[in-house]
């Protein structure tokens, strides 16, 4: 190329037309790197906040799914587990022996020689007592002689506003030999006298006393008495001595059951594990 | 942008950053609380009775299910959609996202009070998982209504647009 134009000294004008042209085309080449540099940063860019806006949203729909996962795990418990001692003991000297915690208060069902003893806290109007009412009525049936029950009242008033008069309806039944009947009944019919107005549902147990045979002035005597009053409180303090913060709440040979099985197959599993585990 | 004033429409996004983390923080306590409820529903051993916590009497009513489906897998669904539909809006920054979400918590709203007045005059109980889920719902839905104040009041032509 040199030579050529060394060649061609006449056409000064020429060559110079031909160096502005040279520049020219160098800015040209130097702007077309600098676009296409340009250009190649920006895809850069766009590819980053893709691959940040795909991580972002894959974090999000994972945290949400680990987040969940978590709820089930945690609230599901592996294993039912028995922590925190049952301890309301009528006779406290009488700590060394797991069967000498279940004070004689409160009604009982089964062998009271038997190796497991289930004390039971619970709400008649609670609809989880309901539901393990029939747990533990088949646990008593069929684990006979190896399975002793003590039922005391938790009534949560606040919450259920005629759980002390179900509870009332079945010590007063209770006195007339008839605890365990009324008590069957007050579960099996919670949902027909649950939302029901206090006058309603006691005309509902009056129903039922009156089914039972009972005598009903004297049912309705012992379901306003004191005395009935004072049983239930006093059951329910036990509770609360105990560290019972809801209703149902069961100990197994004077520890409390923290995760409690939810079926009757996984009740009696737990109940037969513990039995073996026993000295 | 089409209003002129630069400051306003900077603390509208302000504001709009805040209702829209706000969104995402009630909305995923939602989700969870509502969901805790499905799952405690579908394993069907229901929750424990306390004092604190009210009580499985609501969730166990007849009230708790509409076609055999838990009414809790219903608001898990909506708390779902409004989380994401704000991370949508977040990410894409969408007027269109904004709308849908800001037209939800009406909803969301208007079925907290009915289940409370369900609770209060028919059931005769109250559920701690419910109420928490209904102040959840209440705050969603007064952070839409200061979404469209802020927009009202920054002349702006559509409600709570962003900047």
């Amino acid at each position: 190329m040199n030579q050529k134009r060394k060649r061609r000294p006449r056409h000064a004008g020429t060559q110079q037309a031909s160096q502005v042209g040279k520049k020219q085309r160098r800015q040209l080449k130097r702007q077309e790197e600098a676009q296409q540099l340009q250009l190649a940063e920006i895809q850069l860019a766009q590819k980053r906040r893709l691959i940040k806006r795909v991580a972002g949203w894959s974090g999000l729909v994972a945290g949400l799914a680990l987040l969940v996962f978590a709820l089930i795990y945690f609230t599901n418990g592996p294993e039912p587990e028995t922590a925190t001692q049952l301890t309301d003991h009528p006779e406290p000297e009488a700590t060394t022996q797991l069967t000498d915690q279940i004070p004689a208060l409160g009604w009982t069902l089964g062998n009271p020689d038997a190796p497991i003893t289930l004390v039971e806290y619970s709400d008649y109007q609670c609809p989880l007592c309901a539901k393990y009412h029939h747990i533990i009525k088949r646990l008593v049936e069929e684990l006979g002689d190896d399975f002793h029950l003590v039922f005391r009242h938790y009534p949560l008033q606040q919450n259920h506003a005629n759980a002390t008069l179900a509870a009332s309806s079945a010590e007063a039944a209770g006195r007339q030999g008839k605890f365990w009947e009324m008590h069957h009944l007050l579960f099996v019919g919670q949902e027909e006298w649950s939302g029901k107005e206090r006058a309603e549902a006691k005309e509902m147990f009056l129903h039922y006393a009156v089914s039972l045979n009972l005598d009903v002035d004297q049912f309705q005597r012992d379901l306003h008495s004191q005395a009935v009053l004072k049983k239930i409180t006093n059951d329910s303090q036990t509770g609360r001595n105990s560290g019972v913060t809801g209703t149902p709440a069961f100990f197994l040979n004077g520890q409390k059951v923290t995760n409690k099985p939810r079926t009757y197959e996984a009740f009696k599993a737990f109940i037969l594990q513990s039995k073996n585990k026993l000295p | 942008m089409r209003h002129s004033k630069h400051s306003s429409s900077k603390v509208k996004t302000n504001f709009l950053k805040w209702i829209a983390a706000g969104w995402l923080v009630f909305s995923l306590v939602g989700f969870l609380d509502a969901t805790y409820l499905t799952i405690q529903h579908y394993r069907g051993a229901g929750l424990e009775c306390t004092v604190l916590e009210g009580c499985e009497t609501v969730t166990s009513s007849k009230y708790a299910v509409i076609g055999g489906v838990p009414l809790a897998l219903f608001g898990a669904l909506y708390y779902l959609s409004i989380f994401l539909l704000t991370a949508v809006y977040i990410d894409t920054k969408r007027r269109l996202v904004l709308k849908t979400t800001i037209g939800l918590t009406p909803l969301g709203f208007l079925a907290s009070l009915f289940l409370i007045y369900l609770q209060v005059f028919v059931i005769h109980a109250l559920c701690f998982y419910c109420l928490l889920s209904a102040s959840i719902s209440t705050a969603l839905f007064i952070l839409s209504v200061i979404c469209l104040k802020i927009g009202a009041t920054h002349a702006s032509p559509v409600a709570c647009e962003a900047g």
